[in-house]
């Protein structure tokens, strides 16, 4: 069960229905505490409302830009975190297993006898990689490795020029 | 008439680099901030210190601010834990002093007179001043949020990490010791008088 005082504040800071409003406001005229109770509630939450904030002192804003230009400059998370990188890697990774995972399947070549079920696992025929597999295509893919390093590095150096600009 | 730019828009253009204008972030916030660490530390220089430490804080994580919520309600978040974190290092340096007896006087509380402000009002802020610098760290800051802060109870407890049905439960709780305080000041000082 509220309180008197509770119901009173419910009813000033706007919490309560059109109904309760109603029932509190009839309350108020008729009841003797209700009134009483109601005057020293809503003048001190007047005065709670009108208080003033504190002023700090006038070199307040320039002391703290002081010390937030020995801060280095505040990056977005999004740009500090790129996507695309993330994706390369873990694209470079998932080529990896896979690549692994066919070389592994091109060796294997096995019989299994488990309780009377005869499995065989006969490697397929994965001969049409030996003519793509050239010192063109291997030069070509140490270019593109070359390239992404390349790209990556210049990021790199370009956001760190920017941050030093911004900091001195 | 040009409207002012949301705290969004320059945001934006310090991440972008023109991290001057951070200015604009720390002249819109600075009396909140500076409001709620005068609450904690009760005393103007430490609470300058305290509110440059917060954003300075800010300024460093600006880049992890996900604005899914106002960056007010970010800022009293940080000040918050710098200014409980500031407590426990005081409390740890100085002996634990009673909360009703261990009363410090505050610093220039009364900003100013207003220009048609009484004298009368000015001293029911002094006084409704010292109550609430009686009240917990917690019933505080939720007072100072939800008053002179302008946030909801959602954003109260986003600030304070409660739910903001904890937070409506604390916040009557934090009226009624307030009024329980002012009562007290207003008797001790009449008291005097006769």
């Amino acid at each position: 069960m509220n309180t008197i005082e509770e119901q009173i504040w419910n009813y000033l800071d706007g919490n309560c229905t059109a109904a309760e409003e109603h029932a509190i406001q009839n309350l108020v005229r008729t009841q003797e505490d209700w009134k009483t109770a109601f005057v020293e509630i809503q003048s001190l939450n007047l005065e709670l409302k009108q208080m003033e904030l504190e002023e700090p002192s006038m070199s307040f804003t320039r002391n703290v830009m002081e010390k937030v230009k020995l801060e280095p400059a505040p990056i977005s998370l999004k740009t500090r975190v790129d996507h695309r990188i993330i994706m390369i890697i873990g694209g470079f990774f998932v080529l990896m297993i896979v690549a692994v995972l066919i070389y592994a399947i091109t060796l294997t070549k096995t019989e299994t006898q488990i309780s009377g079920i005869h499995l065989a696992f006969t490697a397929p025929d994965f001969s049409f990689l030996n003519k793509i597999q050239s010192p063109g295509l291997l030069r070509a893919f140490l270019f593109a490795d070359l390239l992404l390093g390349l790209v990556y590095l210049d990021r790199f150096m370009r956001r760190k020029r920017k941050n030093n600009v911004h900091t001195s | 008439m040009l409207q002012p730019e949301t705290d969004s828009v320059i945001i934006a253009a310090i991440l972008n680099g023109q991290t001057g204008r951070y200015t604009e972030l720390v002249g819109r916030h600075q009396r909140y901030v500076f409001t709620l660490a005068m609450r904690f530390t009760k005393n103007r220089e430490e609470a300058e210190e305290v509110a440059q430490d917060c954003f300075v804080k800010a300024y460093r994580a600006l880049g992890t601010f996900k604005q899914d919520s106002k960056f007010s309600t970010w800022l009293y978040s940080i000040t918050y834990t710098t200014a409980m974190t500031y407590l426990r290092k005081k409390k740890l340096d100085t002996q634990s002093i009673d909360e009703d007896g261990g009363f410090i006087q505050l610093e220039n509380h009364i900003s100013s007179y207003t220009a048609n402000g009484s004298m009368e009002k000015q001293s029911g802020y002094h006084y409704l001043n010292k109550a609430i610098s009686l009240l917990s760290p917690d019933d505080n800051m939720i007072v100072t949020l939800f008053y002179q802060g302008e946030q909801s109870l959602d954003e109260i407890g986003q600030t304070m990490n409660m739910t903001a049905n904890t937070i409506k439960v604390k916040l009557h709780r934090a009226r009624i010791r307030l009024k329980e305080k002012l009562q007290g000041i207003l008797k001790d000082e009449v008291n005097e008088m006769i």
